[in-house]
């Protein structure tokens, strides 16, 4: 056994390895920024975040404050990673948790309150769901069943303008929604379905679970991978929004006189956005300022064109031809704050007992 | 005859020595603080009597057990059926490309099983996409790995002329087979089995992606109540049923598969050359197997240069030189470090219960624990636990790597046991005759034996953290997510660019997991060579 | 009794054995003896049935075995290394052949006992194979053939390995045992006293090819 040889590898292995792990913690901290440069404002949002280009570039220029959009996903997932975070953010601003995840996102707290400068401004209906003002509404919108409109004229069918049609044998097979767990348009739909059948909504889902209804993960899932109108897929009933008809219209090319797919609109829940400041942002300041900017009107207007939904701010102007085409239910389904917040669980709870497991 | 031990150095062997006294500190330690606290935590300020009743008297708890079990079962047995022919060509016969047909089949075993799903999904006609045969097949996918080493090298080791001599004595073959190469395969068969029930029982990834959001085992139950519904205490109960079902159907097998013979004949027998009438057979065998196996990947690598339907290097430039690179450099940082954490952990445990007989047998059978607690659970304990003040690790660049390294330190403890036993204690014997001390004889003996084993456990660790995507999952953070996580998040969304990028990711994942597994096997292989000398 | 016809063994292209031709009477015992390598376990694995075999003919009893299987000849083999099964112990070992005849467990294990008496190991049954000297697990090798009273006995090098004093015991005791059986016999090996002592004839090869 040479002891010498032996110490020498060892003490050239040692070296080796503190020289890796020196490398890698090197590595680390230089991710990490300083704090001399101007600061940059990380705001989270989900998939469907998609302002124009550039849009910041006006809030930029106004107060210094850089803006980095980052989107992870449903807003099912948004708020399930800031309930797991709180406290301990991944960003400074969330831009996405709408009125069905409120309760959620509340209770874990993992907002700070901020009574923003536009708040006279703001649809007092949405208002109302944050009184505290935790969170600040956004933009409204409806989910609703779309269908198809092509492929039931093919087969001269009526579509579905109801929920409890959905029943039907005439619509066997043909439904395709989001899953409720883990998608926020899903959740809203559930919750269509309690507020317009009360009591009977879990005979519902049972009849629809016999009627060949199919649950997938995520609404671009379901309206990308098995709508009739958008993809391949063989469903030509889904879940989507009241302004999916027009997003249909109006990003085609050639713009087709009327719309392709139809929202029911006796099926709609009405479904408001909300903003927040993370608890544990260290730019608390500049994070207020960037509420300020999303709720203005430079910002809300930009809104209906790119991201199909309605301008909270009652001030903002609402293009022409998103009127024209869209479907604004007057008497949509609704459900109060309080009975979402305290029933929420049990209710996803009892649904997945019904369709998952 | 040996020299006499010295009265210092007997008292040495009695009591527990300074080197031992370090190394269970730290294995104590190390599970006290990231295995019991967390678990710890879930019970205490998740869980009430209420809870449990509640979970436990839902009818639809007990299909998702059901399911379960019918899955993993049904799993083992297609896994068995499977690999059936591979393994015994493998474990009977020596041929050419023998090596690189058995590396082939870990390179499934280490793939992550988000790539597997993807590769899946992209291979299987689009009726097959949620279905219990896509999940069974997938599951195949990667156990073949565990059968052919397990059990291929039980068999190995084996001396078939044990049959022959059988067979003189009046068996037929069937009756050979039955009565003698049965019982001496028993315990690898139940060991493999229980190692791929494990695995199939606590399926996330792959349930997810090819069962779609109705089908759920225990675990993606568990991850859909914590995080989908936010019910935590739910998530809990579901959690610590798991465990106990791990533990019984554990227990039974061990307990059906007998006591292993004490001993094997001292020179097994290689195996013996393919014979003329075999090698047709052998040949179909090795390219179906070969063909099976490098469909998955293939489908991945060619994916990863097509958006849409053209050729196209987008994804790969996007992966390479975006911030999607992040993601590389976190995955590679937290493998190191969960190799070397995991190295470290696992041979303070493998020398305890190497020379401590009581504390040693406890050791092992608790290093075992964190498999049974799944990765989901870990990170949901992690996460509620670790989240304020001076400990809110949830941030830390570490923090993946502990939850990486409470599950491969149980792999590494089954690898390091048997080899450190098989150091002859007259090594240890001439070395305390010589003076050495016992962390002299540690560095000299033991380590300078075992390194290349240490090495192929580093390797082993570094692939396992590659590949994890349940905890990852959970306390990733953004800009550091793991390379499974990062496909994870992008086949969620669709767009062609996206879809590229999601498999170049994935293909990157592959390479690197191939070059741990390279090491793993230069590093046994060499250890054969040597031992056999 | 046992007759070898023009028995050809190929492997591998070239041939084993060539054309050897035996013939043992009922109750003779043949010692055969001849350098290493040419060929004497194959023959013997060949009767046995272990060695498939490309011309001539294997006949036992007046019964043509050359292309049965192994289990249905009579053919008892002792193997030059023993091939005790490790995960039985010896009694299980001794009484296999009467396991795979479906006598139940105590009855043969009460045969096994006779048998081990007989081969000078009483009351070894519950021992571990592992746990025997080279001489007892010969006689254990020795016992379990003979539990399976096979019509033709063949002996591979059996006392290899001995010890003298050991050998010795063990050559009188397969004496007395043969002799007292009546037992056909074949025995290979390289020490033609062993061969001359414990059998009425021998044969010598030089090669591969016999007489």
């Amino acid at each position: 056994m040479n002891n010498e040889g032996l110490r020498i590898r060892l003490r050239r292995g040692v070296t080796a390895v503190i020289a890796v792990a020196g490398a890698v913690v090197a590595s680390t901290l230089a991710a990490c920024g300083t704090s001399d440069e101007p600061v940059t404002l990380t705001l989270l949002a989900h998939d469907s975040f998609t302002p124009t280009e550039g849009i910041f570039a006006s809030f930029t220029a106004e107060t210094g404050i850089q803006v980095e959009v980052v989107r992870s996903g449903d807003a099912g997932t948004l708020v399930t990673k800031a309930v797991l975070s709180a406290g301990n953010p991944e960003g400074d601003v969330l831009w996405g948790v709408d009125n069905t995840l409120l309760s959620r996102a509340l209770d874990a707290r993992v907002f700070v309150p901020y009574r923003t400068v536009h708040h006279d401004d703001l649809d007092p209906e949405a208002v109302t769901l944050a009184p505290a003002n935790e969170v600040t509404p956004v933009d409204s919108g409806d989910v609703c069943i779309n269908y198809d409109k092509q492929w039931f004229a093919d087969r001269e069918i009526a579509p579905p303008l109801t929920l409890r049609a959905l029943t039907l044998p005439t619509y066997r097979d043909l439904l395709v929604i989001p899953n409720p767990v883990s998608s926020s348009p899903g959740l809203a739909f559930l919750l269509a379905t309690i507020a317009d059948l009360g009591d009977e909504w879990q005979l519902w889902w049972k009849s629809m679970r016999d009627n060949g209804v199919l649950v997938v993960e995520s609404w671009s899932d379901a309206y990308y991978g098995h709508f009739t109108a958008a993809s391949d897929g063989d469903r030509p009933i889904v879940v989507s929004y009241a302004t999916s008809p027009p997003a249909e219209v109006i990003f085609a090319d050639p713009r087709p006189s009327e719309a392709p797919t139809a929202a029911a609109a006796l099926t709609c829940l009405r479904q408001y956005e909300f903003a927040g400041i993370l608890r544990g942002t260290k730019h608390e300041a500049e994070a207020r300022r960037l509420i300020d900017f999303l709720v203005s009107r430079t910002f809300q207007e930009d809104l209906p064109l790119t991201q199909f939904v309605w301008p909270i701010n009652k001030t903002a102007t609402v293009p022409q031809e998103f009127l024209d085409y869209s479907l604004r239910p007057e008497r949509p389904l609704t459900i109060s704050r309080a009975a979402i917040a305290t029933n929420r669980a049990e209710w996803l709870e009892q649904f997945s007992s019904l369709m998952l497991r | 005859m040996m020299p006499r031990l010295t009265a210092a150095q007997r008292r040495e062997r009695v009591t527990t020595t300074r080197v031992s006294q370090a190394a269970i500190g730290m294995v104590v330690v190390w599970f006290a603080v990231f295995l019991v606290t967390p678990l710890g935590v879930l019970v205490t300020q998740n869980l009430e009597w209420a809870d449990i009743q509640r979970v436990l008297s839902d009818v639809s708890t007990w299909r998702v057990v059901w399911f379960s079990l019918w899955q993993s079962m049904l799993s083992v047995a297609a896994t068995f059926v499977i690999a059936a022919p591979v393994t015994w060509l493998v474990g009977r016969y020596e041929f050419r490309g023998r090596r690189p047909l058995r590396a082939l089949t870990t390179v499934g075993f280490l793939l992550p099983s988000v790539v597997v799903g993807a590769a899946f999904l992209a291979m299987l006609p689009r009726s097959m996409h949620s279905s219990i045969v896509a999940v069974v097949l997938a599951h195949a996918y990667f156990n073949v790995a565990v059968v052919v080493r397990v059990v291929g090298s039980r068999l190995e080791t084996l001396d078939i002329r044990l049959v022959e001599a059988a067979r003189v004595l009046g068996a037929s073959s069937p009756v050979a087979m039955g009565t003698i190469v049965w019982p001496l395969c028993r315990r690898a068969v139940g060991s493999a089995a229980i190692v791929i029930f494990l695995y199939c029982f606590t399926s996330f990834a792959v349930v997810r992606v090819l069962g779609g959001p109705t089908r759920n085992t225990i675990e993606s139950d568990i991850a859909l109540r914590a995080f989908g519904i936010g019910d935590i205490s739910g998530a809990t109960v579901l959690a610590f049923l798991q465990v106990a079902l791990i533990v019984a159907v554990v227990s039974i097998v061990q307990r059906a598969a007998g006591r292993e013979p004490s001993h094997l004949r001292a020179a097994a027998p290689s195996p013996e050359a393919l014979p003329q009438r075999v090698r047709g057979l052998a040949l179909l065998v090795v390219t179906i197997t070969s063909a099976l196996i490098a469909m998955p990947l293939l489908a991945v690598f060619w994916r990863s240069a097509r958006v849409g339907d053209e050729f196209s290097l987008e994804g790969w430039r996007a992966v390479l030189t975006t911030s999607l690179f992040n993601s590389v450099m976190a995955s590679l940082r937290t493998a190191i470090l969960t190799g070397v954490l995991g190295v470290l952990l696992a041979a303070a445990t493998a020398f305890v219960v190497v020379r401590m007989r009581g504390l040693g047998r406890v050791l092992d059978s608790a290093s075992v624990i964190p498999l049974a607690v799944s990765p989901v659970t870990l990170g949901l304990g992690l996460v509620v636990t670790f989240d304020e003040s001076w400990y809110d690790w949830r941030a830390a660049w570490w923090f993946v790597a502990v939850a990486h390294t409470m599950s491969a330190v149980p792999l590494l403890v089954r690898v390091l046991v048997p080899a450190w036993r098989s150091i002859p204690s007259r090594l240890h014997e001439a070395a305390t005759v010589l003076g050495a001390s016992e962390f002299r004889r540690l560095i000299d003996v033991d380590v300078r034996y075992l390194k290349r084993t240490f090495v192929a456990g580093l390797g082993l660790a570094v692939a396992v953290s590659l590949g994890e995507f349940g905890a990852a999952s959970i306390l990733s953070r953004r800009g550091a997510e793991t390379m499974p996580v990062a496909v994870a998040r992008l086949l969620e969304r669709t767009g062609d660019l996206i879809r590229a990028q999601a498999f170049a990711l994935a293909s990157l994942l592959i390479v690197f997991c191939v070059g741990a597994l390279l090491v793993v096997e230069s590093a046994t292989a060499g250890r054969r060579h040597a031992g056999n000398r | 009794m046992l007759e070898i016809v023009d028995l050809v063994v190929e492997r591998d292209g070239h041939r084993v054995l060539a054309g050897v031709s035996l013939t043992v009477a009922a109750g003779e015992r043949v010692s055969l003896h001849g350098p290493s390598g040419c060929g004497k376990t194959t023959l013997l694995h060949a009767i046995a049935g272990l060695v498939p075999v490309s011309h001539g003919h294997i006949i036992i009893d007046n019964n043509d075995v050359t292309h049965s299987a192994p289990h249905l000849r009579g053919v008892g083999l002792v193997f030059q290394d023993d091939r005790l099964f490790p995960h039985l112990d010896v009694a299980d070992n001794v009484s296999y052949s009467l396991r795979v005849q479906g006598v139940a467990r105590r009855d043969r294990r009460k045969l096994a006992a006779n048998w081990l008496e007989r081969v000078g190991l009483a009351g070894y049954g519950n021992r571990q194979v592992d746990s025997l000297s080279g001489g007892e697990s010969k006689r254990v090798a020795l016992a379990r053939m003979l539990a399976a009273q096979p019509s033709v006995v063949l002996l591979d090098e059996p006392l290899s390995g001995l010890d003298e004093k050991l050998h010795d015991a063990l050559l009188n005791d397969l004496k007395g045992l043969f002799g007292s059986m009546n037992t056909t016999v074949v025995h290979v090996t390289h020490d033609r006293t062993e061969g001359a002592r414990l059998c009425d004839r021998a044969e010598v090869w030089t090669r591969l090819v016999g007489a």
